[in-house]
């Protein structure tokens, strides 16, 4: 295996170079360049936030592009043949794919990370607190880290690219659709942050906001609610990784390229999204415009699904499950 | 050696593409699989070679499960009808990764690419389909493997890239003793170099067996004849019968002498045995089955 992972590193050093300088050339220059503080008119010195959010965004992209790149072979025919037919296990090539994976998130944004926090060093009149770029880099590789597992999971459920695209583009809102109904039909009031944390890269954010401010100002920002999008980020990753190796045992080689039929994919999306925005979420209406125009959008989804207009009836018995689902749910709001 | 027990697998329900196949092959053998199209030759080199798991039954290779078995699945090499390579991988990119995972002879490689007059260090999506076979029959010969699977084997290689080919097979088998199974529909490419064959209908191996001695079994006669003769005449079953005027081929399985007897009780002005090929054993195993009418 040691031989193998060799030859995976190898063979994708020009991708971890070409992602590495993509990363690290725009947020190292504008380490460099960005204004850090301005005195406003009275005076008062004004701290920016520092450039973190461009790390922000670097990690989630990397999350959603790297399983792509890392796992794609087995939604091919040709690569189902060309990878299930070496003489390695498919759990270890899984961890391979899982282990270069990682090197592909962590090794451009390390370089990116630390090259700009020099580049923030050496300049002069720094205001602030450098220290924190320590363990907030440890925090930023550990959630990436987390996200990667859970995406990953999501994408290999599928048996095409685009399924594995819109599996994971699907997942990372999920929760919060339901937290928002949640919030409507009990008359809760659940901060926008926690909504919003719980989305796939809500930790990550929560963490960025927290780490400006300790960055900005040394002292802690952290909320008690945001303890909840963290675990949710926990949780999500370490099931990912488990799930993605568990399911490997079970991985039909012959299933490359056909529709997705997995109930991690589709069947749940599809009728979730159809309840949830029916029951008002978004609309808050149950016009018989609005019901009609979640019908298409689930109608859309469910050709997207199939591939074809023509689909079997427990299709659309799944779209009416959603329907039903989502005029039951209406009902609280 | 090679071990199939009743192995079934199906990729819908209630569609088997292959049902309780049964099937033995010797070490040393080179075995032709064939079949027509949708058989389901490329499955069963795929539960072979390990890339699938079978839903029901075995495969033993030397005695073990293949599936997941990374021991025996290092003496075995899988070549697919359109093999897998990356955009931009070169030959001897590729062979880097099969060098991470088998035993590999670069000299063996080399000698082959040289050949097959192949650069090695061209991207293989800018190759003919035929220059990409090349490439990876000669990472099989490299590989050298104690079992060597080939799907759709001589497809796309012009007759020099056969021959050498061929050639190869010929000497892997002499020395190092590799059993192949090779799929394919140029049968007389395959009676070159098989000494067994199967023939895969509708999941099943309806017929298989040395190959040499069940051509011997099988007797194609041409006879000339001042009327028109029916198929019904003649005294046995016709595997294959053709007529052109007054003038009959057959092929029937059975005695030769007896055979020619019943043909000349029916007074023909001329009688002859010609030789049988492996593409005529097929076309009259299958015709026997009523697709080819």
């Amino acid at each position: 295996m040691i031989k193998y992972l060799k030859y995976e590193f190898k063979k994708n050093v020009w991708a971890l170079l070409i992602i590495t300088a993509i990363c690290a050339v725009p947020y190292v220059l504008e380490a460099a360049t960005m204004e850090m503080w301005w005195e406003s008119y009275d005076g008062r010195i004004v701290i920016n936030r520092p450039n973190t959010s461009m790390l922000f965004v670097m990690l989630v992209i990397l999350t959603f592009i790297v399983p792509v790149l890392s796992y794609s072979f087995k939604m091919n025919k040709r690569g189902v043949d060309g990878f299930y037919g070496l003489p390695i296990k498919r759990e270890k090539l899984y961890f391979v794919k899982m282990l270069v994976g990682a090197a592909l998130i962590v090794i451009p944004f390390t370089v990116a990370y630390w090259l700009g926090f020099f580049a923030l060093l050496v300049r002069e009149r720094n205001p602030y607190q450098m220290v924190y770029y320590v363990p907030m880099y440890f925090g930023y590789v550990g959630l990436g880290l987390l996200m990667f597992g859970f995406h990953s999971f999501l994408f290999t459920r599928a048996n095409k690219i685009g399924d594995g695209v819109v599996f994971m583009l699907a997942y990372a809102p999920i929760m919060t659709l339901i937290m928002w109904y949640v919030e409507e039909a009990f008359s809760l009031d659940i901060p926008l942050q926690v909504e919003e944390g719980f989305t796939s890269w809500g930790a990550l954010s929560a963490f960025d906001t927290n780490m400006v401010e300790l960055i900005r100002s040394g002292t802690a920002y952290a909320k008690a609610w945001s303890a909840w999008t963290y675990v949710y980020c926990i949780v999500t990753g370490i099931l990912g990784y488990v799930l993605l190796f568990l399911s490997i045992r079970f991985e039909r080689a012959e299933n490359a390229e056909q529709v997705s039929e997995s109930w991690f994919g589709y069947k749940v999306i599809i009728p979730v999204y159809t309840a949830f925005m029916l029951a008002g979420n978004l609309g808050n209406s149950t016009s018989p415009l609005f019901v009609c125009l979640i019908l298409v959008c689930a109608i859309i989804a469910t050709i997207v699904y199939q591939r074809k207009f023509k689909f079997p009836a427990r299709c659309w018995g799944m779209i009416a499950v959603g329907l039903i689902a989502g005029l039951v749910l209406n009902v609280f709001i | 050696m090679i071990e199939v027990k009743n192995i079934s697998k199906c990729y819908e329900k209630g569609k088997d593409v292959l049902q309780k196949v049964n099937l033995r092959i010797e070490d040393g053998c080179v075995f032709g699989l064939v079949g027509i199209n949708g058989a389901g030759k490329s499955t069963l080199l795929r539960l072979l070679s390990g890339v699938m798991r079978v839903d029901e039954g075995e495969v033993l290779i030397d005695g073990e499960n293949v599936f997941e078995n990374e021991y025996v699945k290092r003496n075995v090499f899988f070549l697919p009808d359109d093999p897998f390579y990356t955009s931009g991988v070169t030959a001897i990119g590729l062979a880097e990764m099969y060098r991470s995972v088998y035993d590999f002879d670069d000299n063996a490689f080399e000698e082959y690419l040289q050949k097959f007059t192949l650069d090695g260090k061209k991207p293989i999506r800018n190759f003919s389909k035929g220059m990409k076979r090349q490439v990876f029959v000669a990472l099989a010969f490299a590989i050298a493997p104690k079992y060597l699977f080939l799907d759709e084997a001589f497809d796309g290689l012009d007759p020099l890239a056969r021959m050498t080919f061929k050639r190869g097979l010929i000497r892997l088998v002499e020395e190092k003793n590799t059993t192949v199974i090779i799929s394919s529909h140029s049968l007389r490419e395959l009676e070159d170099i098989c000494d067994g064959y199967g023939i895969l209908d509708h999941g099943c191996i309806t017929c298989s067996g040395d190959l040499e001695s069940d051509l011997t079994k099988l007797h194609k006669f041409q006879a000339a004849f001042d009327r028109q003769v029916t198929a019904k005449e003649f005294g046995f079953d016709c595997m294959s019968f053709t007529q052109e005027g007054k003038v009959v081929r057959l092929i029937a399985k059975g005695d030769a002498d007896e055979l020619l007897q019943q043909i000349e009780a029916l007074q023909p002005l001329f009688v002859e045995e010609i030789g049988v090929d492996f593409e005529e054993l097929f076309i009259g195993e299958v015709e026997s089955r009523g697709y080819l009418q």
